[in-house]
């Protein structure tokens, strides 16, 4: 499972779950503001319990024949469950549910983990719940993080293992809602992914078996 | 006669020339290697093979660091684990920046996760099972290449996909899972799992650091300096909440060299004090502390001695040695008293205790010659180290006692100086001595010998919680018995332990550890290599096709594939068995893996280690596997290997005891020439062995190591006690003997019985022996021998 899994799962997590900034906190001067910015997503991060979108990716690799593009939702349940859903055009989802999670597709039975026993969805699972909790100095020790044009944050990786695989992230917000619209992930070789969020759904009850069950 | 003024020049003159010897001898006994090894307490046979191999594997200089986060719950947040980790983080690599330490095993390589695949592909075509061969024949269908495929196009569509372009590229069909789960389950020896690239605990409560001291733990120096290393780094890593306990040798040497040196901070004056009080008060002469450290002056003449012949010695061997030594302070005490109190001329008295002082010498050094055939080495010094001691100190005794006993020539005899009037109760004590051997002879019997050296060992409440810790939260097993392959390099020993691991895999249920299953030897990899080519020249036009047809209906580019078609021909490539060990793999192997240091052992030698639980099911099959592969295969069972020292020591001190039990008899025997006053002399040892029987089947139920070797100090000194009752019967001067005998006894008592309130295991044992002991053999001397003499003589009436 590559390592990126848990860098760009956060990035979502953090944009999705720190809605509610308004416009005039964006600050104008990003190098000045940066921090503020930052902890103000974490503030508002502590007060969203749980999320609901929907999410379109589409990703730009030079194997395909032409862009590959993946529609679904995702949910998240503080403090600790998440399942992302992949509905169009192959079904599959993945969930995380305390120490416990699941993979499934569509013509294969679910497949079980422990978090305490398999290591590297471990690493998955434990990194996002350290973006959604908001600690963005983490996000600083691997890149180079800088607010351009009051609403998009760009991610450039300092060297190291993050770099051999991306070249940077775009994410930009909306203006007037500050809810993320798109991530763009830029991947070495020429590849990249972009993501687009829509109707969200926050702080809303969400159904248990969601993180129970890959297809209720 | 020599007149005082020559008798003094003369005096000057003798004590100028031992002296001068003391200190020539002394300036050599200071070069001599005094050794802390633990080696040298176990038996030479233990030690040439398993203790050797578990030395050379690095786990006797292994300080393991469990690092745990302190909290009540069994969860731990994201901020804590990052505390914990980070903690780990710096620990480890203050560590490794210390030159104390040679390999320091903390964390996986940084980079490892996203360079592992390409790191472990290679292994692939020498990894796979003719049952992965099964699973393999089902992949390779039509159907199978559709399903992989999928599952390879959704995983990198997935936010998991993020640079996995090339690994769908180079291995579509994902059988480099095979080796991935393969990998998870390589733990070593221990119930860790990987996260965030350190080594943590189930509950991930703790973290897991181990590093190998470049010096021998063994030693007491060598492990204070190594804790201090310890120390400056958990002082410099450990974040707030986090706390650390050390584990392995490191603990129970500073331990025990800390209890020791507490209990002899508080001991050794005190029984100094009590001693040199005692010895003015009877003796009724400051001279008294004087004759008790003449005899100790042979120390340093004994270690030179020891040093000219060995060259070396272990600490445990020259601080005993020293100790057995003070067996001949009771020549000087018999002399000294002699000469002051008894009637006749200074050579007549010593004419007359020539031959008690020369049996007794005998008598005791025969024991200790006895001891030399010992099969344990600390023993053998410590004999050597008593039998030239004891020499040397009666010599020495024989010289310079003379000189201090104050005015000699021949007195009238004294009231106290007459042969005692016989006591017609003599039927007492020799009726409580019977009771006595009665006891002790159903005590003996029921006792066990408890060669397990961890009753000595001085751990106290917080080694125990960490012993227990670390065994609650790393190990699977509490037991686990190694099989070690060696060889002359890694290649040879990877074909010995796939053989093992073959048998093994045939023959045992539960899971073990090995690395045979992703690192084979050159043997199964030329036959796995072989069935490799077979398989894809089979399948590999069909493979092709249908990755070409189902990849391009998921939207792959035709041909996108051809790096895995390639792999599947290549099957001449390289594999260097060293590389992967000594490669990013090298945390995960490197506790199952030692390759020589280059340094240190005379034929370099690689060892793989194979990790089994130990229990009753096992053992059997280990012990059938050593049976049929002898050859360049080591078992090591700890459990097991720990009986085996039992029963090694237990037969060496059973050979010995008897053996020396028949030297003293044949020589008491031989001396005396007759069967009253042989019997006469040997009562208080009896007396002795029966006393420390009943003590410790009352207190223990088994006796150890300790014990047997102090009984032997208490059998030398019991044996010169009925020696010097007997002659002194036969001489007529009871009396003079039986205060000789009080001395010594009382001085042995408060010497040795100080050590009764020592917190060590190891010096209480040495205490309570030596009381019990000389407790029972000193009445015994000075009223049962002399009862059993007279009783042949019809004087008790």
């Amino acid at each position: 499972m590559s390592k990126m899994f848990p860098t760009i799962m956060l990035l979502l997590l953090l944009l999705l779950a720190g809605t509610g900034i308004r416009a005039e906190n964006i600050p104008d001067a990003p190098d000045a503001s940066l921090d503020r910015f930052l902890e103000d997503i974490k503030a508002r991060v502590r007060d969203t319990r749980t999320v609901q979108c929907r999410f379109e990716q589409e990703r730009n690799l030079a194997i395909f024949t032409q862009p590959v593009i993946f529609s679904g939702r995702m949910v998240l349940s503080r403090p600790d469950r998440l399942r992302w859903e992949n509905i169009k055009p192959i079904p599959s989802v993945l969930i995380f549910n305390g120490d416990k999670g699941q993979r499934c597709n569509d013509d294969a039975p679910p497949v079980r983990f422990d978090l305490r026993t398999d290591p590297v969805m471990n690493m998955v699972a434990r990194q996002i719940w350290t973006w959604v909790d908001g600690d963005y100095t983490k996000l600083r020790k691997d890149y180079s993080l800088a607010l351009t044009g009051g609403d998009t944050l760009e991610l450039t990786p300092k060297a190291g293992s993050t770099q051999r695989l991306i070249t940077s992230v775009r994410i930009t917000f909306d203006r007037s809602t500050l809810q993320p619209q798109t991530i763009r992930i830029g991947e070495t070789g020429g590849d990249s992914t972009v993501i687009r969020f829509s109707g969200y759904q926050l702080n809303q009850a969400v159904d248990e078996r969601l993180f129970t069950t890959c297809f209720p | 006669m020599v007149s005082p003024p020559e008798q003094g020049k003369k005096s000057l003159l003798t004590w100028i020339l031992v002296l001068a010897a003391v200190c020539i001898s002394g300036l050599h006994a200071s070069t001599i290697e005094i050794r802390e090894d633990a080696l040298d307490l176990l038996p030479d046979s233990i030690v040439t093979s398993d203790l050797e191999l578990i030395r050379r594997l690095g786990m006797i200089n292994r300080v393991y660091l469990s690092i745990s986060i302190d909290t009540e719950t069994t969860e731990i947040t994201d901020a804590q684990w990052q505390q914990l980790r980070e903690s780990v983080l710096r620990v480890g690599t203050t560590l490794q920046e210390s030159p104390l330490f040679g390999e320091v095993v903390y964390r996986l390589p940084p980079d490892l996760e996203t360079t592992l695949f390409s790191n472990i592909l290679p292994l692939l075509p020498y990894a796979l099972t003719n049952e992965d061969y099964r699973e393999l024949a089902r992949a390779v269908t039509a159907e199978g290449v559709r399903q992989r495929l999928q599952r390879m196009f959704q995983l990198l569509n997935s936010p998991a996909g993020i640079g996995m372009r090339d690994r769908v590229v180079r291995d579509p069909l994902g059988l480099s899972l095979i080796l991935f789960n393969r990998l998870k389950q390589l733990r070593g020896e221990f119930a860790v799992t990987v996260k965030d690239g350190v080594f943590t605990s189930r509950d991930r409560t703790s973290c897991l650091i181990w590093a190998d001291a470049l010096l021998p733990l063994t030693d007491s120096n060598n492990s204070e300096q190594v804790q201090a290393a310890v120390d400056r780094a958990l002082a410099v890593g450990l974040a707030a909440g986090v706390s650390a306990r050390v584990i392995g040798t490191l603990p129970h040497t500073l331990a025990n060299i800390r209890t020791v040196r507490s209990d002899l901070k508080v001991l050794l004056p005190l029984a100094t004090v009590l001693l040199a009080l005692f010895l003015v008060l009877a003796c009724r002469s400051p001279r008294g502390v004087l004759v008790v450290a003449v005899p100790f002056l042979a120390a340093l003449p004994a270690i030179a001695l020891q040093n000219m012949i060995f060259g070396k010695v272990s600490a445990l061997a020259l601080g005993f040695g020293i100790v057995l030594t003070g067996l001949a302070v009771d020549f000087a005490v018999h002399l000294f008293l002699a000469l002051r109190l008894e009637p006749g001329s200074r050579k007549e008295i010593i004419r007359k205790l020539r031959r008690p002082i020369l049996l007794a010498w005998a008598t005791t050094t025969s024991v200790f010659l006895v001891l030399l055939l010992s099969s344990v080495p600390s023993h053998r010094q410590m004999a050597g180290l008593a039998i030239a001691g004891i020499t040397l100190a009666v010599i020495i005794s024989w010289l310079l006692i003379p000189t201090i006993t104050g005015s000699t020539g021949r007195r009238p005899l004294s009231r106290s100086h007459l042969p005692e009037q016989v006591s017609r109760k003599t039927f007492r004590p020799v009726l409580i001595w019977i009771l006595l051997l009665g006891a002790g002879m159903v005590c003996l019997p029921r006792l066990e010998f408890n060669g397990d050296m961890r009753v000595l060992d001085a751990v106290n409440a917080e080694i125990n919680d960490s012993d227990t810790h670390f065994h609650e939260t790393w190990r699977g097993s509490i037991d686990q018995a190694l099989v070690l392959s060696r060889g002359r390099d890694l290649d040879q020993a990877l074909d010995v332990n796939d053989r093992a691991y073959a048998f093994l895999a045939d023959n045992l249920s539960t899971p073990f550890q090995s690395v045979a299953p992703i690192l084979p030897g050159p043997a199964v990899r030329r036959e796995r290599a072989g069935k490799w080519r077979e398989f894809w020249t089979r399948h590999r036009n069909q493979v092709a096709t249908h990755l070409d047809r189902f990849g391009t209906e998921l939207g792959f580019r035709s041909g996108i594939f051809t790096p895995f078609i390639t792999f599947t021909r290549d099957t001449e490539a390289h594999f260097n068995a060293e590389q992967v060990v000594r490669g990013p793999l090298r945390p995960l192997l490197a506790s199952m893996v030692r390759l020589p240091s280059g340094s240190g052992h005379r034929e370099p030698e690689t060892l793989v280690m194979t990790i089994v639980p130990e229990n009753d099911t096992t053992w059997p099959v280990l012990k059938e596997l050593k049976g049929q592969q002898t050859d360049n295969l080591n078992i090591i069972s700890f459990r097991s290997w720990r009986e085996q020292v039992e029963t090694l020591l237990k037969d060496d001190i059973q050979r010995l005891s008897l053996l020396a039990a028949l030297v003293v008899i044949i020589l008491v025997g031989f001396f005396f020439r007759d069967l009253r006053k042989t019997a006469a002399a040997l009562a208080p040892v009896l007396a002795a062995l029966a006393s420390m029987a009943i003590f410790s089947f009352v207190t223990a139920s088994s006796v150890n190591i300790m014990h047997v070797l102090m009984s032997i100090m208490v059998i030398g000194l019991s044996v010169d006690y009925g020696i010097f009752s007997v002659c002194a019967h036969e001489l007529k001067t009871t009396r003079t003997t039986r205060r000789a005998v009080t001395i010594c006894a009382v001085s042995s008592c408060i010497g040795f019985g100080v050590l009764a309130l020592a917190q060590h295991p190891a010096l209480f044992s040495l205490g309570t022996t030596v009381l019990a002991g000389i407790g029972a053999a000193w009445p015994t001397a000075a009223w049962v021998t002399p009862a059993l003499l007279d009783s042949g003589t019809g004087r008790t009436g």
